[in-house]
C-alpha cells in the first residue's frame, strides 16, 4: 500500500512540472502585459518601458521560464506585480481561505449527498423519492453563482429586511468587521455565520449530482445477489442497506471526489468574487486580468498540485474501501 | 414417519407486471421431512427458484404475491403472512438458503469470516471473539484448509468451490432445520461439484435436517436426493423417490428428462432432447401445459390435467396416461 | 471520533485564513516600522483624550468594488480610489479645493507665488508628525517631489510635471518649512498639489526609485500623517485604519470616528445587499439601476454628484470610413445620445459634447445643444459626403464600393459600454451605416488600442478620466500622435495652437474664451462621439452624517463623518 502511494506520488511530480510549464507559456504568449494595465496619460514610451524593465518583462521568454523553473524548486515563486509581495506571501494568505471553504463544501456536499440518495434508493418510487429528484434536478441545473446570489438576497436581504426573520447571514466577507474584538467563542461563530452562505452555494450543487449518482448506485447495488444472501441470514433492513448495500454502493462515488475536486475549485471562482471571499480562485482570476505573471503561474501550479493530491486520495480511498483493489 | 418439517400446499405465487400476470408458481404442494433430502427438477422458467424464495419470503411483495389459499407451514407455523421480524428471526436461524453464483452471493467488501460471524452474532448472541472462533471452526467443518488464515481472506481470494463451502458454512452456522439450496453446484466444476454434494450429503447425515435441493440437473439429482418433486410450468408434473423416478418415470416430460441424459454405456450415440420450449408464465396454455412439447400427445391433453395419486407412498403424475 | 471531528473544525476556524484583521506583514521593513507607530499612537492617545462630544466613537465600513492595488505608495499608485485614501484618509496632500474649486491651504499653511510664475513657496504646518513620531517638513515634500518627477519611479501621472523643472533642480528646501518648486507658466499649475500626497523621507528616502513600486510601504505598512493611522490590510479583503489623536487642532483635530474600515466586494448585488443589510455603511459608485432601491430604502440615502469622467466612441480615424469628419458628425447625429442617458444611466447623467465636464468653469453651455439627434440631417450628410447606398442592402458604400461598415469595440465585463455599443448599433442601422459590437478582454484591448504601430480598432468604446486641470494633449495634438493615448489619430493645426496656448495660459477669463473656441473645434472635428458624463453615485446609511461627496472626491470629508450615537 506504501508503495503504491509513493510510487503515485513519484508520477505526479513530471505532470505537476508538465502544467506548470504549459501555463507559463500560455500566460505569458498572452496578449498585453501588466504595463499596459498602469499606463496613464503623459506617459510616455520610455516610462512604460521602465516599467517593463522594473518588472523584468525586457527578457525573452524562454529565459524568463528558466530562471522561473530554477526559482521555483528553490521555493522562490517571485513577485507580484499588482501585490507588490512576495508571491509566496500572497497565496499563503489566501490559500487556507479557499481550502476551508473547499473543504467545507466537500464534506458536507457528500454527507448530504450520500444520505439523500440512499434514502432515495431504499424508498424507490415513493413520492419522497420523485419530489427529491425533482428538488435535486433543480439544484443541479442551476449555476452555482446564480444560486450564490438567490440566497445572498434571500436568506440575507429578506430574512432580515422583509421577513424579519431572527437569523439571517451576512452577504460577504469571511469575517464581520469587529472580528478581533469577540471573543472565542463569538470568533467561531462569526466565522461559521459567514461560512454559511458561500459553502451552501458551493455544495448544492455538487449535493445534488452526487445524489443522484449514490441513487443509482445504490439501487444497482440493492439487485446484487449478495444482498439477496444477507436478506436470506435475517438481518434486518438497516443492516442489509447500512452495512451490505453502502459500502458496495460508495466505490463507484469515490470516483467522483476525484472528478469533482476541480469542478469545486473552478466553481470557487465565482462564489469567491460574489461573497467578497478573500481566495485563491479570486486572487488567480484577478491576477490572470492584471497579466500578474508571477502569481498565475504560481496559483496554477498550486491548483494543480491540489487536483493531483485529491485524485491521489482518491485512489488510495478506493484502496481503503474496495479491498479487491488492495491486493492487486 | 415423523411429521414433515415443511408442508407446501397449494403455493401460488403470481407477479403482477405491466405484460399481465405471470403465475410463476401455480398450485404447488410437497413435503419434507428431517432427515431427508428433498429435490426439486424442472428446466428454468418452471417455477422452482420462485418457490424456493417464496418460502423464505424473499420475493419483493410488489411485483410477487403470493396469493389467497397458498400455505406454508414450518414446524407447524404457517410462513405465509408471518410478522416480519419473526420472519427475519427464522431466516438464516432455522430456514438457510445457499443459492448458486457463491462469487456473487458473498459480499465482496468485508471478509469471510465477518460474514460468517455475523449470521452467529445475530441469532446466537455471540460476542466478536466467540463468532469469529466458531467461523473459525466452521470453515474446518466444510473442509476449508488452514481456516485461521482463511477467515479474514476475502472472497475474491477463495476459489469458487470454496466460496461455496463458505456459503453452507453460514447457511449451517445456526444449526437449521431447513436447507434451502438453490442449484449449489451449477456453477462450478465437475470435479468441485462431486466434492460439494459430498459435503452436503455428510452434513445432512451429521446434523440430521431436512434439505430442499432444486436443480436442474438430474445427475444431481440421482447422487443426493431421496425424493423427487419434478416441475413444469409452474406445477408439480410428478413425484416419487429417486428410484421410482428413474425407474419408472410416468410422466413424458420426466421421461423427456432422462432421455436427454447422456448415457456411459452408448458413447457416440445422438443425444435426444424435449423440442420447443418451456411457455412463458404470463400465458400458460390451456389444457396441458406440456402438451406442445409431448411426443405421446393425444385427445386427453386438451383439459387441464390433475395430480393424480399413483401408486407408492407420494407417488403422483399429471398426466391421463400415467392413471393406472 | 465526533469530538475530535468537531475540535479540529473549531480549530481550523479559529486559526487558519488571513480574515480576522490582525495580519502582520513579515516584511523586514515593517517590523521595524510598526513598534514605532504603536508606541507614538499610545503617547498620543494619552496626551490627547477623547473630547466629551457625543460624536466621537464608532467604526464606519465603506464597500467598494476595487482593491487598493498600490495602496497608500503615492509615487506609483494610478488608480482613483486610492489615491483618494492618500489624499483624505492616511496622508496629506500640500492643499485641497473648496466647493468653487479654490485650493486652500491643508498641509501647507501658505505659499507664494513669484510674479513670473515660475516658483511657488510653500510654508508648512509646523504641528504634522508622521504616525511614527517624525516630524513632517520640507524634506518629506522635497523627496517627494523629486521622486516622482524621476523617469526610473514610473509615477502613473507624469504628465503633471510637464511644465515643472523636474528631479532635484526645481525643489529647493529653503528651511525646516518652506520649500520652494520651479516652474514654467502654465495654466492650473497648483491642481497636481491637490492630488500628491507626501511621502515620508525619512522611511522611504533610501529606496531606490525603480525599487518603489514593489515596496511593502504601500500595501502592508503605510505609515502616514493624515486623520486615519493604518492598522491592518489582508489583500482583497479589507484595509483597517484607525483615528489619529495626534492630528492638528488647528484641522479640526482627531476625527470623529474611532475606526474606519474599507472593503473589497467585488460584486454590485453584495454590495446592495451589504448595504441594505447595514453592514457597510458606504456603498461606492452603485449602477444606476440600483440607486432606485438606495433611494426607496428608509435606512439608506443615495448621494450624487457629477464626476469627472466621460464615456465616449473614440473613432480611428486612419481608417478609410471614418477619416472623413462629416462621417463621424453624422454618426454622432445618428445617434440619440440623450434617450441612450435615460435608460442606461436612470437619468443619472448628462450628454458629452466633449471633454470639458458641465460643472466645470471651462464648459460652454451654449455649445451643448450643438449636435443633435437628426437622423434626416446625418442621412444628408453621408450623401453628400459621397456613401450612398447603391446596392440596394440597406448600408451604404463610397463611390469605391468600400461599404460604411465597421466594427465598435468595448471591454467585457463592462456592461454599460457593452450597451453603448449595441444601442448604437441599432440606431445606426437606420441611417445606413453597419456598427458592429465587437467584445475584447481588457488587456488585450488596452494592447490594440494603445500600440502606436498597432491601432488595431475602427470604433472603441472607453471612458476617460478628468482632473481639474484638463488637458487634451495626449488625445488630440498631433505631437503627441504617436503616443498610446492619441486613438483617434486625428491632426488639426487650430486645435493643436490652442492645446498649446491653453496649457501656459495661466489668466482664467482668457482661458475662457480659448475653451470656447477649442469646444467648438472639436465638436466640429468629432474624433470621438462623445456620450456621456455619468453622475457618480454613493448609498450612505443614514446612520452616517456629515458626509459630504462631490466632485473632489467620495472620501472628501472623511475626518468630519460620524455616526448617530443612538445608532452604535
Amino acid at each position: 500500500m506504501t508503495k503504491y502511494i509513493l510510487w503515485r506520488l513519484a508520477g505526479s511530480v513530471p505532470l505537476v512540472l508538465g502544467i506548470a510549464t504549459i501555463i507559463f507559456f500560455l500566460v505569458n504568449l498572452a496578449p498585453g502585459d501588466p504595463t499596459l494595465l498602469l499606463l496613464s496619460p503623459g506617459m510616455n514610451q520610455e516610462v512604460v518601458e521602465q516599467m517593463r524593465a522594473n518588472f523584468g518583462l525586457d527578457q525573452p521568454v524562454y529565459i524568463r521560464y528558466v530562471k522561473w523553473l530554477g526559482a521555483m524548486l528553490t521555493g522562490d515563486f517571485g513577485y507580484s506585480f499588482s501585490h507588490s509581495r512576495p508571491v509566496l506571501e500572497v497565496i499563503k494568505g489566501v490559500l487556507p481561505n479557499t481550502l476551508i471553504l473547499s473543504a467545507f463544501a466537500l464534506v458536507i456536499a457528500f454527507v448530504t449527498g450520500i444520505v439523500l440518495g440512499t434514502i432515495q434508493a431504499v424508498r424507490q418510487y415513493s413520492l419522497m423519492d420523485s419530489t427529491m429528484s425533482v428538488v435535486l434536478l433543480f439544484f443541479y441545473s442551476m449555476p452555482s453563482f446564480w444560486l450564490a446570489l438567490m440566497l445572498i438576497l434571500s436568506l440575507s436581504l429578506y430574512a432580515r429586511n422583509v421577513w424579519d426573520w431572527p437569523i439571517w447571514f451576512p452577504a460577504s466577507g469571511m469575517t464581520g468587521v469587529d472580528h478581533e474584538f469577540l471573543s472565542f467563542a463569538g470568533r467561531i461563530q462569526d466565522r461559521v455565520m459567514h461560512l454559511v452562505l458561500p459553502t451552501l452555494s458551493l455544495s448544492l450543487v455538487l449535493t445534488a449530482g452526487i445524489a443522484r449518482y449514490m441513487r443509482a448506485s445504490m439501487l444497482e447495488v440493492v439487485r446484487q445477489d449478495f444482498v439477496r444472501t444477507a436478506h436470506a441470514k435475517g438481518l434486518p433492513e438497516r443492516v442489509v442497506v447500512f452495512k451490505h448495500a453502502l459500502r458496495n454502493a460508495l466505490i463507484p462515488i469515490i470516483t467522483l471526489v476525484g472528478l469533482y475536486i476541480p469542478v469545486l475549485f473552478s466553481g470557487t471562482v465565482f462564489i469567491e468574487m460574489i461573497f467578497a471571499w478573500p481566495g485563491m480562485g479570486r486572487t488567480l482570476f484577478d491576477a490572470i486580468f492584471q497579466r500578474d505573471y508571477p502569481v498565475v503561474m504560481a496559483g496554477t501550479f498550486f491548483f494543480a498540485l491540489m487536483v493531483v493530491t485529491a485524485n491521489l486520495v482518491a485512489d488510495v480511498l478506493y484502496a481503503v474501501v474496495d479491498p479487491r483493489i488492495r491486493y492487486e | 414417519m415423523s411429521a414433515p418439517i415443511l408442508s407446501v400446499r397449494d403455493l401460488r405465487t403470481w407477479f403482477y407486471t405491466d405484460q399481465g400476470v405471470a403465475k410463476a408458481v401455480d398450485g404447488v404442494s410437497f413435503e419434507v421431512r428431517l432427515g431427508e433430502t428433498l429435490g426439486i427438477v424442472g428446466e428454468s422458467g418452471c417455477g422452482k427458484t420462485v418457490t424456493s424464495l417464496s418460502i423464505l419470503g424473499l420475493l419483493p411483495q410488489p411485483p410477487a404475491r403470493i396469493e389467497e389459499g397458498s400455505s406454508i407451514r414450518f414446524g407447524g407455523e404457517e410462513l405465509i403472512g408471518l410478522e416480519a421480524n419473526k420472519m427475519r428471526a427464522l431466516r438464516g436461524n432455522e430456514i438457510s438458503m445457499i443459492f448458486q453464483e457463491p462469487m456473487s452471493s458473498l459480499n465482496p467488501v468485508y471478509s469471510v469470516g465477518n460474514q460468517i460471524a455475523e449470521v452467529l452474532r445475530l441469532h446466537r448472541g455471540m460476542n466478536k471473539k466467540q463468532a469469529r472462533a466458531e467461523a473459525i471452526r466452521l470453515l474446518a467443518e466444510v473442509g476449508i484448509p488452514d481456516p485461521d488464515r482463511r477467515v479474514d481472506e476475502y472472497p475474491h481470494q477463495l476459489s469458487g468451490g470454496m466460496r461455496q463451502r463458505v456459503m453452507i458454512a453460514m447457511a449451517l452456522s445456526c444449526e437449521p432445520k431447513l436447507l434451502i439450496a438453490d442449484e449449489p453446484t451449477t456453477a462450478l466444476d465437475v470435479t468441485i461439484q462431486a466434492q460439494i454434494l459430498e459435503l452436503l450429503a455428510d452434513l445432512r447425515g451429521r446434523h440430521g435436517m431436512a434439505v430442499l435441493l432444486i436443480t436442474h440437473d438430474l445427475g444431481v439429482v440421482a447422487e443426493v436426493c431421496d425424493r423427487v418433486v419434478v416441475m413444469y410450468a409452474g406445477q408439480v408434473v410428478e413425484t416419487g423417490t429417486v428410484y421410482e423416478i428413474f425407474a419408472d418415470p410416468k410422466h413424458p416430460y420426466t421421461r423427456g428428462l432422462l432421455d436427454s441424459l447422456p448415457s456411459i454405456d452408448n458413447p457416440g450415440q445422438r443425444l435426444t432432447s424435449i423440442p420447443g420450449t418451456v411457455p412463458t408464465p404470463t400465458h400458460w396454455p390451456a389444457g396441458c401445459r406440456f402438451q406442445e412439447r409431448c411426443a405421446q400427445a393425444g385427445d386427453g391433453c386438451e383439459v387441464a390435467q390433475d395430480l393424480v395419486a399413483l401408486d407408492g407412498a407420494d407417488r403422483s403424475a399429471r398426466c391421463w396416461r400415467s392413471r393406472p | 471520533m465526533k469530538k475530535l471531528f468537531v475540535s479540529t473544525v473549531v480549530f481550523v476556524l479559529a486559526g487558519c485564513g488571513g480574515g480576522d484583521g490582525a495580519v502582520v506583514s513579515n516584511e523586514p521593513f515593517c517590523q521595524a516600522v510598526l513598534p514605532a507607530v504603536d508606541a507614538f499612537m499610545a503617547r498620543a492617545r494619552a496626551e490627547n483624550p477623547v473630547p466629551d462630544d457625543p460624536r466621537y466613537g464608532g467604526t464606519a465600513v465603506v464597500g467598494s468594488i476595487g482593491e487598493l492595488a498600490d495602496g497608500m505608495n503615492a509615487a506609483v499608485s494610478s488608480d482613483a480610489t486610492s489615491t483618494q485614501h492618500q489624499q483624505f484618509v492616511n496622508l496629506m496632500t500640500l492643499l485641497d479645493y473648496d466647493e468653487n474649486a479654490v485650493p486652500r491651504p491643508y498641509l501647507a499653511e501658505s505659499w507664494d507665488i513669484s510674479d513670473d510664475n515660475t516658483s511657488i513657496t510653500f510654508h508648512l504646518r509646523r504641528d504634522v508628525r508622521w504616525h511614527d513620531g517624525e516630524q513632517t517638513d520640507a524634506h518629506d515634500v522635497a523627496f517627494t517631489y523629486v521622486t516622482v518627477t524621476n523617469p526610473l519611479t514610473a509615477f502613473p501621472n507624469s504628465a503633471f510635471w510637464d511644465h515643472y523643472v523636474k528631479g532635484a533642480e526645481g525643489v529647493e528646501v529653503i528651511d525646516d518649512f518652506t520649500v520652494r518648486i520651479h516652474l514654467r507658466p502654465h495654466a492650473e499649475f497648483l491642481d497636481p498639489f491637490r492630488t500628491l500626497a507626501i511621502l515620508p523621507e525619512h522611511l522611504l528616502g533610501d529606496v531606490p526609485p525603480e525599487q518603489l513600486k514593489q515596496h511593502p510601504y504601500g500595501t502592508q505598512c503605510p505609515v502616514g500623517n493624515g486623520p486615519f493611522v493604518f492598522v491592518s490590510h489582508s489583500a482583497q479583503d479589507r484595509w483597517v485604519f484607525q483615528a489619529n489623536p495626534a492630528f492638528p487642532a488647528g484641522l479640526g483635530g482627531r476625527p470623529y470616528l474611532d475606526r474606519y474600515v474599507y472593503r473589497i466586494i467585488p460584486e454590485q448585488t453584495t454590495l446592495l445587499t451589504e448595504l441594505l443589510t447595514e453592514n457597510i455603511d458606504v456603498y461606492v459608485a452603485p449602477a444606476p439601476d440600483q440607486a432606485q432601491r438606495i433611494v426607496d430604502d428608509p435606512r439608506t440615502t443615495l448621494m450624487r454628484y457629477p464626476y469627472r469622467q466621460y464615456v465616449f466612441v473614440g473613432w480611428n480615424a486612419r481608417r478609410p470610413q471614418l477619416a472623413d469628419p462629416r462621417v463621424r458628425m453624422a454618426i454622432t447625429m445618428g445617434t440619440d445620445r440623450g434617450r441612450i442617458v435615460q435608460a442606461l444611466l436612470q437619468g443619472y447623467g448628462t450628454v458629452a459634447n466633449s471633454g470639458v465636464p458641465p460643472f466645470h468653469w471651462a464648459f460652454d453651455e451654449e455649445l451643448s445643444g450643438s449636435v443633435t439627434y437628426d437622423p434626416t440631417a446625418a442621412r444628408a450628410l453621408l450623401e453628400t459626403a459621397g456613401w450612398s447606398d447603391r446596392d440596394g442592402d440597406g448600408i451604404r458604400e463610397n463611390a469605391d464600393g468600400l461599404p460604411l461598415s465597421f466594427s465598435v469595440k468595448y471591454n467585457n465585463g463592462n456592461q454599460s459600454r457593452q450597451d453603448v455599443a449595441e444601442i448604437m448599433q441599432a440606431q445606426l442601422v437606420d441611417i445606413g451605416i453597419d456598427a458592429r459590437p465587437q467584445v475584447v478582454e481588457w488587456a488585450t484591448l488596452l494592447q490594440q488600442i494603445n500600440t502606436p504601430d498597432l491601432r488595431d480598432f475602427d470604433g472603441v468604446v472607453m471612458g476617460w478620466v478628468v482632473e481639474y486641470k484638463l488637458d487634451d494633449m495626449d488625445l488630440f495634438h498631433s505631437a503627441r500622435i504617436d503616443q498610446p493615448y492619441a486613438w483617434s489619430g486625428t491632426s488639426n493645426p487650430e486645435i493643436d495652437r490652442l492645446l498649446e496656448r491653453l496649457n501656459s495660459t495661466t489668466d482664467r477669463d482668457e482661458a475662457i474664451t480659448l475653451w470656447r473656441e477649442y469646444q467648438q473645434l472639436v465638436i466640429a472635428e468629432q474624433p470621438y462621439t462623445f456620450f456621456y458624463f455619468p453622475d457618480r453615485l454613493d448609498g450612505v446609511n443614514v446612520r452616517l452624517k456629515g458626509v459630504v461627496m462631490d466632485t473632489r472626491g467620495d472620501w472628501l470629508n472623511i475626518r468630519e463623518w460620524y455616526l448617530d450615537p443612538a445608532s452604535r
